[in-house]
């Protein structure tokens, strides 16, 4: 009965082992991420990683991950990684109101009972609330390019 | 059914164990240890999510904008933006545009809406002596975003965090309207009125601090700043006190926070110089 | 000659209830996600399929969801080897297609809330066999049906006490229905002066009651849960109707020489239930793999009016999940069923069978945004000893037995 079992007792060493040794890797979502030789602010730098750099997460304490980059290891703020690469920005099509026009498929009586699962009453004046989109344009109108804002970091970065 | 040969079951051992071992995964860093890779895949809506969170912020922005307006002061805005985008490049949510707004008002307070939209009061600047204060505030205020701590605080019945305010965002009728305003509605409540709850709070000065500091700005002025709002006039405070816990306990978690972090003695900047450079009127 | 004789008769009068699973603890295993890991999932159960292992583990689920649609085909052979004048052996077997678990959780304020409808076991066996030339017979025909079924249908409640402590309970209702028919003919020998014998026996049973579950899980380390789990069936009301009908005809006598008239008799006798008590462990090393096991302690059962005792019995069961991609994953499990019957002897009559099960599963699994469908296949292999023909001591047949399952199961997150 023994030697049946012992296939299963193998993979499942096997399994124990590829648990325990395999790489998680993670990737820097933030424009710089600096490499630090122990979980403190203070300690040395030992190298600056850039957005999107790929690194393997070794372990994981409180806000801290150890990670090895390029032969290098170091501990790195959690904020700054992720599991996924940075993406692209996320814009929504520009519009002052939310589209009125659903979903073809919704039924209007799914959307209704959505409405009425979610505890709201219907309010008669609807008109009640109002909106400043003419100002909230001239909020979105500052794009600032990247060039500027890498040179407004500069002044930030002599003063360490 | 048992007498499979030996070594046809040696063999299929041998192919599942490479196989184990060629795998590559890529683990969530701060999730929950029960979530399985497969959950990447709702991950992969990010783009629909986002949408949803940005359009309900600038519902809740424009809504604020009725009753307040930005200050006519090109370069001080532009000023605020620059910093306020640089800070954001180390908020690690890349995928959304910041923005930033000083508007008038008599009370001392900042603003932070789904999306990234985050509002900063001319009480609140006129409080300020340096860079390194500024980029503190506005840092808190990048940490509620990457946290949805809005989000999450609005009632789950009127507004859930991803899909469901994909839903209510897509105003499919007019009930999914009325939703959508009630929520915004709720949202401008949370920020002038009611506050977050205590934990959302510590969770932004201390994350506000790290983003700050991966930033290179010296901690120790968000302190300073802190304690001197605690020390001004009641009524300007009035508001930033009824929606944040205590200064006094806001301050020593700070303390407690940049003692673990290892934040002491940073000679990072402070840059008096350029902030004056920058005066409100 | 005398002995074979004999045999015959005990085998028209006694008929033996055969394979049910009054005789182990651990059955069905049911859930989409559970049953590809063997059951070993007292300390994950965090989706609905976890309601049924541990209901304390849909605290932890971060969605609600359906686990929907557990489709199987099972196959199931026992024999009992040479059962038949020590040379032929009585086989007997089914086949059915089972929808054996629905499960649907759904957050509800800070508690989880959910619902699950599951077959707890499920038994169907057939046997059509004739036998001829046998010694002083010239056929004897074996015509028997025994169809079982036990449903755990109700609600769950969790709630967690902390982001390390969650507790839940389960109140199903237990219902259970059994029907068995056997037919039994033996035609002799012409040379012999009996022509004809006969038997038939009905006998159906419905039990209805509760089972309340108790469950709670912690997680003592980071990526390392434990669970425990107890539960108790209850029977509140429980009826029985028996009929038997008889006839031996000779060369001598006119009409049946001996009989038993048909008679309907009902009985409402309550069976008793153990209590099982559940401990369970899972490690979570990476958000690829899963390593979970579990331990099953049924407590002993005293016999009452009608019911055989049953003997304390520990099961186990080992699980393992495995993703390759994001998209895929592969489940595998072993498990134990182990007869809760005490082992036979030689001097006993009307033992009941005392088989031991090792079963063992596999499953892939394709996962798409929020959800997911899995085909795999379950063998359960039984080996012990039974005594088909009670009012003979000493004479014991080798039996084996043989289920084999083929699944298709889905789930929905939303």
């Amino acid at each position: 009965m023994a030697r049946q079992w012992l296939p299963l007792i193998t993979l499942s060493i096997f399994v124990l082992l590829a648990a325990g040794a395999r790489a998680e890797l993670a990737y820097v979502n933030s424009n710089k991420a600096p490499l630090f030789s122990a979980k403190s602010f203070s300690s040395d730098t030992i190298v600056v990683l850039l957005k999107g750099a790929e690194v393997n997460v070794l372990t994981r304490e409180s806000r801290w991950l150890e990670v090895e980059s390029n032969g290098q290891r170091g501990w790195v703020s959690v904020l700054l990684l992720k599991a996924t690469p940075p993406g692209d920005t996320v814009s929504v099509i520009g519009s002052d109101q939310v589209e009125l026009e659903g979903n073809a498929r919704m039924r209007a009586s799914a959307v209704a009972t959505a409405g009425a699962t979610r505890g709201l009453v219907e309010s008669n004046d609807t008109n009640a609330m109002s909106f400043d989109f003419a100002e909230l344009q001239q909020v979105e109108n500052f794009t600032i390019s990247v060039q500027e804002i890498n040179q407004f970091g500069v002044l930030v970065n002599e003063g360490e | 059914m048992f007498q499979v040969s030996k070594l046809t079951v040696s063999k299929l051992t041998a192919l599942i164990a490479s196989l184990f071992l060629f795998q590559c995964a890529s683990v969530p860093p701060e999730d929950d240890f029960r979530a399985r890779w497969s959950d990447s895949l709702l991950g992969s809506n990010v783009q629909a999510n986002t949408e949803a969170e940005i359009k309900f912020g600038r519902e809740v922005a424009a809504r604020m904008l009725v009753d307040v307006d930005g200050v006519e002061n090109f370069e001080l805005q532009k000023y605020v933006n620059t910093l306020g985008k640089y800070l954001a490049q180390y908020s690690a949510r890349p995928e959304l545009e910041f923005y930033f707004w000083v508007i008038e008002s008599d009370t001392i307070n900042a603003y932070a809406m789904p999306g990234g939209y985050i509002f900063l009061t001319t009480s609140a600047y006129r409080l300020m002596e340096n860079e390194a204060e500024l980029a503190g505030v506005l840092a808190h205020e990048i940490a509620h975003v990457k946290q949805k701590h809005i989000v999450n605080a609005l009632d789950i019945k009127t507004v859930g965090a991803g899909a469901t305010l994909t839903q209510l965002t897509s105003g499919a009728s007019d009930a999914f309207r009325i939703a959508m305003d009630q929520a915004a509605d709720q949202a401008i409540q949370l920020l002038t009125d009611e506050g977050l709850n205590q934990s959302d709070e510590f969770e932004a000065d201390e994350i506000g601090l790290t983003i700050m500091v991966q930033a290179g700005y010296a901690p120790d002025e968000y302190l300073a700043y802190l304690k001197r709002v605690s020390a001004s006039k009641a009524t300007q405070q009035k508001e930033l006190s009824h929606t944040h816990p205590s200064f006094a306990t806001r301050l020593e978690r700070l303390e407690a926070v940049k003692v673990s972090y290892g934040m002491e003695n940073l000679n990072y900047a402070i840059l008096e110089e350029r902030f004056k450079q920058h005066p409100l009127e | 000659m005398q002995v074979s004789k004999l045999v015959l008769w005990s085998a028209i009068l006694f008929p033996v209830m055969g394979l049910a699973d009054e005789f182990h603890n651990v059955n069905q295993i049911v859930g989409d996600r559970s049953i590809g890991m063997a059951g070993a999932y007292g300390a994950v159960s965090d989706d609905a399929s976890g309601m049924v292992f541990n209901p304390a583990g849909i605290a932890f689920s971060n969605s609600a969801s359906m686990s929907a649609n557990v489709n199987t085909l099972q196959w199931s052979q026992i024999t009992y080897q040479e059962a038949l004048q020590g040379k032929f052996d009585y086989q007997r077997s089914s086949y059915q297609v089972l929808p054996n678990f629905f499960g649907v959780v759904q957050p509800f304020g800070d508690w989880k809330v959910g619902f699950s409808s599951a077959i707890d076991d499920s038994t169907q066996e057939k046997q059509y066999q004739t036998f001829e030339n046998l010694v002083g017979i010239q056929r004897f025909v074996v015509n028997l049906n025994n169809l079982q079924t036990t449903y755990n249908v109700g609600p769950t409640i969790a709630k967690k006490l902390s982001n390390t402590v969650a507790i839940g309970v389960s109140l199903p209702l237990h219902y259970h229905t059994s029907e068995f028919i056997s037919n039994q003919s033996v035609l002799f020998e012409a040379s012999s002066n009996n022509q004809l014998e006969w038997s038939n026996i009905y006998r159906r049973k419905t039990e209805q009651g509760l089972r309340p579950k108790l469950g709670i899980i912690f997680n003592p380390l980071p990526k390392v849960s434990l669970g425990a789990t107890i539960d108790h069936t209850v029977v509140f009301a429980a009826a029985q109707t028996l009929q038997e009908s008889q006839c031996s005809t000779n060369t001598t006598d006119v009409g049946c020489s001996s009989q038993i008239n048909p008679e309907i008799i009902n009985y409402s006798l309550i069976p008793r239930y153990p209590i099982q008590v559940r401990i369970a462990g899972a490690w979570f090393p990476n958000s690829a793999v899963l390593v979970s096991g579990d331990l099953i302690y049924n407590t002993a059962v005293k016999a009452t009016d009608g019911f055989p005792a049953k003997e304390i019995t520990l099961d186990g069961a080992l699980g393992l999940e495995w993703y390759w991609t994001p998209r895929w994953a592969l489940r595998s499990g072993v498990y134990t069923s182990m007869a809760n019957t005490p082992e036979l002897n030689n001097t006993g009559t009307y033992q009941n069978p005392h088989i031991n099960r090792y079963g063992s599963t596999f499953s892939i699994a394709r996962f798409s945004q929020g959800s997911s469908i899995s085909l795999g296949l379950m063998a359960l292999y039984g080996e012990g000893q039974s005594q088909l023909f009670g009012s003979i001591p000493n004479l014991l047949q080798s039996t084996t037995s043989l289920d084999l399952n083929a699944f298709f199961t889905t789930s929905y997150r939303y």
